[in-house]
This record gives structure tokens, sequence and C-alpha cells, in this order.
């Protein structure tokens, strides 16, 4: 595992240097998009619609639409500027009770390790959230933006889970035809509950997998193994034959400029040397 | 460069050392310390067709070609990358160690060479090593061309198997050159040091696109260059690395990143294994 962010866990007057690991990964499959015809994987170029030609590095600008067709341009000095001091910083605020969160806030759940010195406080916050059944509220800046997130004890490890603000969370009010206290007649809602008492277990993910990542597998199993494995063609087309053409030319060229060169100086006209290449 | 007349010159391929032993049945393909590389090439599979012979084992190097030149990172790509990529390769053969069942370490040069001409059939992906008798206009063709060197071999000689440098094959090595991007200042304090430099990913390996850091260099530029240098740094300063591949951190030195959009020249000897440049400097640095 590679750890994607590094700085400290600030604990009252305690700061725990830590790294934070992805604790998710996307498994589907990666396709490329190819030209069919060839089966070259194409390429994507930056290219203005209005002069027609590919954008180069130093000619981007990154601009906000106000208006249909309308943008203020930034500079790169004014989003430093309203990223603020990018403080690798995961500062504690508050400490709350889990179900005090609703699950919609959630966005991505990193894995906390102790960094150096950390060892000691780090094992101190784990047993202490624990005991308490708390979990962190703090603030983390991630590139260039400061989030919410929840630190809480997760297995034998803290992590990190960055959330949503609450104005990114739509409101259910804009939601259609939801009704409202419809009347229910006893015999229906116990029918109801009893339904759901006999369908109730422990929690198992594991009867969930990913049945159209292994479909998918099967068929480009299939694919390779049927397949004759052939040479695709170079994107550059270039040939070795050229190239030893192009270097035989070279010394031709070397040995005629030698031999002029020779002619010269002994004052007779170039003549045709002889080499001895040892067979072809 | 030894100038004899036993001496016998070909070119240097810039790719990797590959042994080629057919016994028959199966193909093996073994690069430097005897790796395994027979999947990573497939298209190998086609050597037992070539040879006239019911078995074999051929020495030669393997390349890649990029502007029309064998590029060890273009290979190095391939290597990287599935058995199905689009980066072609050429097998260069120079010596035939092997043939139906004999073998050939002790015969002299030369005749080695013969069977190899006479029982290697021509094809697209694999080709003999032409033999040269002037060595010196091979290695200025080679220089005129960018190509890495020339290695001489004397005639009456057995092939001396194993790692160890036998004097029978010398290798003489031109400089190289290539067109990197600048993609960061190392600082010390507030005194730029040296360049790091890098290259685009883009002839369909998997790490197409991104640029890599190949190594920094400061050899080549002048403290008012590297000056000059800093302060453009400053203008087109990234906040995060822009190669995929960032060296890590050292003591006492601080990286500024950079948009990589700057372009310099640089003479090294060689890639190292791990796809840095070895002994690089700038040779035109357009400040």
């Amino acid at each position: 595992m590679r750890a994607m962010w590094k700085g400290s866990l600030s604990f009252g007057l305690v700061n725990i240097p830590v790294r934070l690991f992805a604790a998710t990964e996307n498994k589907g499959l990666k396709f490329r998009y190819l030209h069919l015809p060839c089966h070259s994987p194409v390429e994507y170029k930056r290219v203005c619609p209005v002069c027609g030609k590919e954008v180069p590095w130093e000619e981007l600008a990154r601009g906000f639409e106000y208006e249909k067709g309308a943008f203020v341009i930034l500079d790169e000095q004014e989003f430093k500027a309203a990223a603020g001091e990018s403080e690798h910083l995961i500062e504690i605020q508050d400490f709350v009770r889990i179900e005090e969160i609703d699950p919609v806030y959630f966005q991505s759940t990193y894995y906390l390790s102790p960094d150096g010195t950390g060892r000691k406080p780090y094992a101190l916050l784990r047993k202490a959230m624990e005991d308490t059944g708390k979990v962190a509220v703090a603030g983390i800046t991630i590139r260039t933006k400061k989030t919410p997130a929840v630190v809480r004890v997760y297995r034998d490890i803290l992590a990190l889970s960055t959330m949503f603000f609450p104005d990114e969370v739509r409101n259910t009010r804009e939601l259609p035809d939801i009704p409202g206290e419809e009347t229910i007649r006893d015999r229906e809602l116990e029918m109801a509950r009893d339904l759901i008492e006999n369908l109730a277990t422990p929690f198992v993910l594991e009867k969930f997998h990913d049945t159209y990542r292994e479909k998918l597998l099967e068929i480009i199993d299939a694919k390779i193994k049927g397949k004759k494995i052939a040479v695709a063609p170079s994107p550059e087309r270039e040939k070795v034959v050229d190239l030893l053409e192009a270097l035989q030319a070279s010394v031709e060229k070397v040995r005629e400029k030698k031999s002029k060169e020779t002619a010269a100086q002994e004052g007779k006209p170039p003549k045709e040397k002889v080499t001895t290449t040892s067979r072809r | 460069m030894p100038q004899e007349p036993s001496c016998v010159y070909q070119v240097k391929w810039d790719g990797m050392r590959l042994l080629a032993y057919w016994d028959g049945v199966k193909l093996l393909l073994q690069g430097k310390s005897l790796k395994d590389k027979t999947a990573s090439y497939p298209e190998l599979a086609v050597l037992p067709e070539l040879v006239k012979g019911q078995s074999f084992l051929l020495d030669g190097e393997l390349i890649s070609l990029k502007g029309g030149k064998p590029c060890f990172f273009t290979l190095m790509q391939r290597e990287n990358s599935s058995p199905f990529s689009r980066i072609p390769v050429y097998y260069m053969v120079f010596d035939l160690l092997l043939l139906d069942g004999t073998w050939l370490l002790e015969r002299p040069w030369e005749a080695r060479q013969e069977l190899l001409q006479n029982s290697l059939e021509k094809h697209d992906l694999v080709s003999v090593t032409k033999n040269y008798a002037d060595g010196k206009n091979l290695l200025e063709a080679v220089a005129e061309r960018g190509m890495e060197g020339v290695v001489t071999k004397k005639r009456g000689t057995p092939y001396v198997p194993g790692p160890r440098k036998s004097s029978y094959w010398i290798k003489t090595k031109l400089q190289q050159t290539l067109e990197a991007c600048v993609g960061g200042i190392y600082l010390k304090g507030k005194k730029p040091i040296s360049l790091l430099l890098g290259v685009e990913e883009n002839s369909g390996g998997d790490g197409a696109g991104k640029v890599r850091y190949i190594g920094s260099v400061s050899s080549g530029l002048t403290e008012t260059e590297l000056d000059l240098w800093l302060q453009w740094g400053l203008e087109n300063s990234s906040d995060y690395p822009l190669f995929f591949n960032p060296p890590p951190k050292q003591p006492g030195r601080n990286i500024l990143w950079v948009k990589p959009v700057r372009r310099v020249q640089v003479l090294f000897s060689e890639w190292t294994p791990g796809l840095k440049l070895r002994s690089p400097r700038i040779k035109h640095c357009p400040a």
C-alpha cells in the first residue's frame, strides 16, 4: 500500500504523525478505446475548436463559466490564495456518537497508520475512543480543499472518512410523490413486521460479488485463449529494415567522404575501395 | 577501439541481451542473469521456424525502435507492459552457440558466423547483425545516426560464456542525446542545485501520456543559468509533481515542482536498469 497523504492528527495538545492509505479500491475492469480498423488505442488531445490547433500546456488556463459562453479566468496564484495554507493536519474538533451521523454524509474512507514517533499516542487515542464509544469529528485538507471528516476505530486501526458538506447533500423535500401519513391497517402492518423479523440475519457482505466483472473476465479469457498471438502493428510503423538501410547509407557516405579525402591528398581520382566484410 | 586486421566490427545495439534456446520441443528466451523472458515476447515463437536445425542456441540483442534508432527506454516500456502491447521488438542475432545438438563454443568466431549466416532465415523481426571490416567508418556512421556504439570482435576466438568480460569482444560507446522536459528544480535552502528531468511516455505502454522522472542534472549548467531556471520555475511552479514516479524526498533538499513545458537537450552515457540517465549533462539549454 502506498501512502496518499502524510501529516499529523492533532488531539488536544498531542500531535500524532500519521499517514493515510486508501481503504477501498475500485476493481472495475479498465477498457481502452481503440481505433477499430488497426486496434490502436486512441490518443486524447486538447484541441482548440476555434484555432483548430492542439493546445500546449503553457497556453492552458482555467476559466469559470459564470454565464453561457462567458468566463472569468483564475490563475494559479488566485487558486492558491483561495486554498489558504495547506497544513498537513487532521484537526480533531469534537467527539460524537457515530449514530448521530447519517451514512449519506460519508464520502471516502482512508486507513491511518502512525508515522515515526506516533505509535504510542496512536494507541492511546484508539483505546480512549474504544472505551468511550465516541468518534472524532475533524477537518482535513487534501490537495486544496478542507473537508469535514470522521476519525473512528475500525477493527484495530483508526480510520478516517471524509464527509460531504451539508449543502452537498440534497434536500429530501425536493423529491416528488412521497406519501404522508396514510391510513395503514393493523393487520397489514403486523404481516409486514413479521416478514422483516423472519428475514433478519447478521450482516454478511460476502454473499455479494461482482457478477458483471466475472462475466466480462470469462469472455476476455476465452478470447485470449482462442486467439492466435499476433504482433500488433506499431503506432510509429518503425521497421528494423529501414534502420538497417539508413545505417548502411551512412556507412557508405562516410566511406565515400574518406576515399575522396584520400584521393584529394594524393592528387588521384577516387578509387573504389573493396571492403572485406566477412560475409553479407 | 582496437584496430587490427583480425578485428571485425558490429553495431552495438542499445537493447537487452537475449539468448534463445530451442531443444526441439520448447523455446526458452533468457535475459541477463538467465531470467526467463519467454512469456514476455510471444512474437519470437517464430524462431524455430526460421532456423534450419533440430535444436539451437542463439545469442543476440532484443531492441525496440524510436525515432529511427534503437531505444532502450522504449524497450523497457515494452518490458513493463503486457506482451500484447503495441511496442514491437526486433531480435538482432550475433552468435550461434549450439546447432543440431552440437556445441559451437570452442569453434572460432568466423566458423560460428558462417553457420549462423547459413542457418537463419530472414524475417521482419529477426536479423543477423552485420559485420564490418572498417571500424572507424562504422563508428562514424553510428555516431551520425545517434546510435549507441560499436562492438569490436576478434576473429579466431572462441565464445566466452558467463557474465565476465572477455577481451575478445570490446565495446566502444558513444555519448547519447535526449530531449527531456524539466519537471522540477532541486533546492538546497534557497539555492537551485539541479534540474529534475522527465520524458513523456506516449508510445503505447501502460504509462501512456504520463511524464516519467528520469534523473536530475546539474553538470553543464552554470550558477547563473541555474538561477535563471529558478526564476522561471517560480513563475511556472506546480503544487504537486507532474511526474508519475517522483523521486523520494532527500534530507536537506527541497524540490520546486514546475510544469513540464520547457525542454532541454541532455547528453548521457546510458540508461540504468531503473530507467534513469547515467552521467547526464546539459548540452543545450534555451534559458
